[in-house]
């Protein structure tokens, strides 16, 4: 399915505490090299740092596209909703969260 | 700096703290292991001789803790030893040179060791790596890719997959280009683990230098090698080390300090953590006895174990006192010497989505008490800092990470980059008391200031958050028109270039705001008053006409700088 990060609000599973892990080692490297493409100033150990502000910022209200605005200022680095998405779609495979259409 | 940094200043020892990581870097500290039981014995030693109120242990897995469910597997070493065996004799490393060179939860080989042929397979990060190659009953040789997650991929292909019964690798993890990399750091030899419990095999870290060597005698033929490893693999039993210091009017609001007694041997920037942790109670302990402060309103506590285990048995056991938590300062490596390790302390901040002020609070007394060198023209006021202390974003290194998922402020003190990290050379003679010392006086005086917090600091806090809001606002305007009059001549299409710039900045300062607003609402915890409330108030309109003003500038900078292109 395709998720439009612009209108695809990310949402917490009810009463279920989101793990604290480093993301797959392999879905880490997709990232970084995708991220790299559009800031070169991304490297492989960005992403766990952004990863735990990406899922921080869910709060049911927020788009994709506004979690990556939001953690892109934090860190001074450009973020696509795109990048955001990989993680997000991973987790909502995992059973980790829902991603809701606005 | 106010009354209570001066006082602070005062007190804490950097000296004290750097002898009590010195006495840490003497045993290996793995998670079960006799070295990390014996840093919780010294530790819980230091803290009844301080006197602290409450003084107890979380266990795990304990049933009477309620942490049943947290087994872990424990390891130890007592040596290893790495040899060429053929085509020559020599020994590569050990345990007593380099106490590094073992991967933690290797397992044991028989007392007399086990040899075996060395295979090649360049990085050994990925399978392709391993094609056409029989590892099978082997020694692989990996070089690893520069990450600690590369020398877990190459263990799980080399043993698990393939079948070595064994991995040696120079991976040298944490480059930092130029001060920290193979070719001028050659004979580092950095702490790796073996990432699996499955107890099938074992590894060993070498240095840049033995690796090279090894390549080349594997250029000219077969080699064989020896490893001899005694070390254990066992039910570990672990334990959390909490101190209190009581609070008298607001007892369940919290201030923790959280650090971890786990590490590598010798392991001088985890040391430096428990050091300071050991010297920050007595210092408290010790104003409090002088009567040169009060006791705390609210509830100071000490949190110490194995890095991620421990605080988490200690949250399972007590899940109640994670909902009043102010702020939770966790220190990692805080003690290094930053001439000797091309290092700085860093405050790397709580993560700015869990509203709080305590990152600007941080912000503001780290100015406040880097005071170290006279400036010529004075006598009294020392003006010039010589401890380096930056400020960055929230990164999980440490048990911060664990406290950010419960929404817990947590700012984490550690020093970075560190050309020694995690190896062999991490020694206590790479720890400076003079970087213990400032990184105590920040977290100590920040943690006494909240734990007797009333109106009027309150007030005081939500001040700096303010003023701190709106001066990067005056910044990120600033920084844009600098951004613009570069577009200018640089970008073939300038009027889009700064509609682009200004779209964004814009966006940035929105995003600057809500936070500067949100860590204003946080200070409402430290007091209920209702004028303290109309304050925060005033202060948040403050923050929003401030918003107002700078994003209108940015957009006339848009404006008269289109002009110039027309």
């Amino acid at each position: 399915m395709a998720y439009d990060v612009k209108k695809t609000v990310p949402q917490k599973m009810p009463g279920k505490e989101l793990p604290v892990a480093r993301p797959d080692f392999f879905l880490r490297w997709e990232m970084c090299n995708k991220m790299k493409e559009v800031d070169p100033d991304v490297n492989f150990y960005s992403i766990r740092p952004l990863s735990h502000e990406f899922v921080n910022f869910i709060d049911g209200k927020r788009t994709i596209d506004e979690i990556a605005s939001s953690v892109g200022y934090e860190y001074g680095v450009k973020i696509k909703g795109e990048h955001v998405l990989l993680l997000f779609k991973y987790m909502h495979d995992n059973g980790l969260l829902r991603l809701q259409q606005k | 700096m106010d009354k209570i940094q001066k006082l602070v200043k005062k007190e804490l020892s950097g000296y004290k703290a750097w002898q009590h990581a010195n006495y840490t870097t003497q045993f290996m500290r793995t998670p079960g292991s006799y070295g990390i039981h014996e840093i919780t014995n010294y530790s819980r030693k230091k803290l009844n001789e301080y006197g602290l109120d409450n003084i107890y242990t979380i266990k795990y897995p304990s049933k009477e803790d309620g942490t049943e469910d947290l087994e872990f597997v424990g390891w130890d070493v007592n040596d290893a030893i790495l040899e060429i065996v053929e085509p020559i004799n020599k020994r590569i490393t050990s345990y007593a040179e380099a106490p590094t060179c073992i991967q933690h939860w290797s397992i044991p080989t028989p007392p007399e060791g086990v040899v075996a042929e060395l295979i090649d397979v360049g990085e050994g990060v990925y399978d392709d790596d391993y094609k056409d190659k029989d590892v099978k009953g082997k020694i692989v040789l990996a070089s690893g890719d520069g990450h600690a997650e590369g020398n877990s991929q190459a263990y799980l292909l080399a043993v698990e997959k393939y079948g070595a019964i064994g991995l040696i690798t120079d991976n040298l993890i944490y480059q930092q280009p130029p001060y920290r990399v193979r070719e001028n750091h050659p004979d580092a030899i950095a702490l790796l683990r073996v990432p699996s419990r499955k107890r099938m095999g074992w590894a060993f870290v070498i240095s840049h230098t033995q690796g090279e060597y090894l390549r080349s005698l594997l250029k000219k033929g077969p080699v064989s090698l020896k490893a001899i490893i005694d070390a254990a693999n066992f039910k570990g039993e672990g334990e959390e080390l909490v101190g209190v210091i009581e609070g008298t009017e607001k007892p369940e609001q919290q201030i923790w300090f959280v650090t971890h007694n786990s590490g590598t041997k010798p392991g001088g920037n985890c040391a430096g953590g428990v050091g300071l942790w050991i010297e920050n109670a007595r210092t408290i302990m010790s104003l409090i006895k002088k009567g040169e402060i009060p006791r705390p309103k609210r509830t100071i506590k000490f949190l110490l174990g194995a890095e991620g285990g421990g605080l988490n048995a200690f949250l399972k056991s007590r899940p109640e006192e994670t909902k009043n938590v102010i702020a939770a300062f966790v220190y990692c490596s805080v003690g290094n010497d930053q001439a000797k390790c091309n290092s700085s302390l860093i405050l790397y901040k709580s993560a700015e989505s869990i509203p709080s002020f305590i990152n600007d609070l941080c912000i503001d007394t780290i100015e406040k008490v880097s005071k170290d060198g006279l400036p010529p023209f004075k006598d009294e006021t020392r003006d010039i800092k010589l401890v380096r202390f930056n400020v960055l974003p929230y990164t999980p290194w440490s048990d911060n990470s664990r406290l950010m998922r419960l929404m817990i402020p947590s700012p984490l003190f550690m020093s970075w980059p560190s050309q020694h990290f995690h190896t062999q050379f991490l020694t206590a003679d790479k720890l400076d008391p003079a970087v213990l010392k400032r990184c105590g006086e920040v977290t100590s005086s920040v943690a006494l200031l909240l734990a007797n917090a009333g109106e009027n600091e309150a007030r005081f806090i939500a001040r700096v958050v303010a003023s701190m809001g709106k001066s990067r606002f005056m910044n990120v305007s600033n920084d844009t028109y600098m951004e613009m009059m570069d577009a200018l001549t640089e970008s073939s299409h300038p009027i889009e270039k700064l509609d682009a710039i200004c779209k964004h900045r814009k966006g940035e300062i929105d995003y600057l705001a809500e936070r500067s607003m949100s860590a204003l609402k946080s200070v409402k915890i430290l007091d209920e008053e209702a004028d303290l409330h109309g304050d925060l108030d005033e202060m948040i309109e403050e923050i929003q006409r401030a918003k107002t003003i700078e994003k209108d500038k940015i957009v006339s900078y848009k404006t008269l700088l289109t002009k110039e292109v027309s």
